[in-house]
């Protein structure tokens, strides 16, 4: 079974979540999947211990530059360790295909109560030197 | 952590439990730790409100899930570790989708193991789907789906997590 590989990236993505900066940190692969770690700065709203539902939802997706299509594949997300981030991840499903250099990411928040907070397109550099 | 595959076929010892209460708690049965290594001893049948909309929380004494369906049709969740289960798997979890079904049809599992804190949010969302075996399909509402979770821990104990329920329409949660 093919390992994980990983590389660091350091892509910001402007103006997504209000009054907070969004940074795609690391893009990792394995055989079935790719996932791009990320930290939103300030962190985000912690859930209300007493129960309901998360403060931001994610949708997302993604197209290579071959136009092979990635579907979500889940994620997971929480406070960082000194309190003033949020960090986590999004996964993709399959992996990236042989020859593929660019992924074209579709990140779509929203919150209950605001509704969908507009949509960025985040472009991860796939080539086989980055990965 | 353990590998272990968790889904119908797996579940050898079937044992009767109670659906813990109505629609007004809406606490499950979905759900109990394991030994590690150990993961064939759950019900084979899912025993959450056969009736029960996936909408809003599920709680269980593994974790809450929280369900909402997006306008678009979509179906969101989020799946939350309760204080006690990050108490026995330990700090760190691997939380997968071992098995997940449309009106009792197999479909591609649409959450990937995730390595992280147990303190974190395991989010997803479903709406189109591939089946088992080929072809694909959109959920729709009134559909039944299952879905089963196994959360391989850090500290000798492991759990799993499963809810059955009914597509509610688009906009509710």
């Amino acid at each position: 079974m093919q390992g994980k590989r990983k590389v660091g990236l350091n892509i910001q993505i402007r103006g997504l979540i209000p009054d907070r900066e969004m940074r795609i940190t690391e893009l990792s692969s394995d055989h079935q999947s790719v996932a791009l770690q990320y930290r939103i700065t300030p962190a985000l709203p912690e859930r209300d211990p007493e129960g309901g539902g998360p403060w931001l939802t994610w949708d997302w997706s993604g197209v290579d530059d071959l136009g092979n299509e990635y579907v979500s594949w889940g994620g997971a997300y929480g406070t960082s360790d000194d309190g003033r981030s949020t960090a986590g991840d999004l996964t993709l499903s399959p992996a990236p295909a042989n020859g593929a250099r660019l992924l074209r990411v579709r990140l779509a928040p929203f919150r209950e109560d605001e509704g969908d907070l507009g949509t960025a397109v985040a472009e991860i550099p796939l080539s086989d030197s980055a990965l | 952590m353990a590998a272990v595959t968790l889904g119908p076929t797996s579940m050898a010892n079937a044992s009767s439990r109670n659906v813990a209460a109505g629609p007004a708690t809406r606490v499950d049965s979905g759900g109990d730790f394991i030994s590690a290594g150990t993961g064939t001893s759950v019900p084979s049948i899912p025993e959450t409100p056969g009736n029960g909309l996936c909408t809003g929380e599920w709680p269980n004494v593994v974790s809450n899930v929280f369900y909402k369906r997006g306008t678009s049709g979509r179906l969101y969740w989020d799946f939350y570790l309760t204080k006690t289960a990050i108490a026995k798997l330990g700090p760190e979890v691997t939380v997968d989708m071992t098995y997940a079904s449309i009106n009792g049809k197999a479909i591609n599992p649409p959450y990937g193991p995730h390595t992280e804190r147990a303190t974190y949010d395991f989010h997803a969302s479903l709406l189109n789907y591939g089946k088992i075996g080929g072809g694909s399909g959109t959920i729709k509402t009134a559909e039944n789906i299952e879905f089963i979770w196994f959360i391989a821990g850090s500290k000798g104990t492991d759990a799993y997590r499963y809810t059955f329920c009914k597509v509610p329409k688009p906009g509710v949660g």
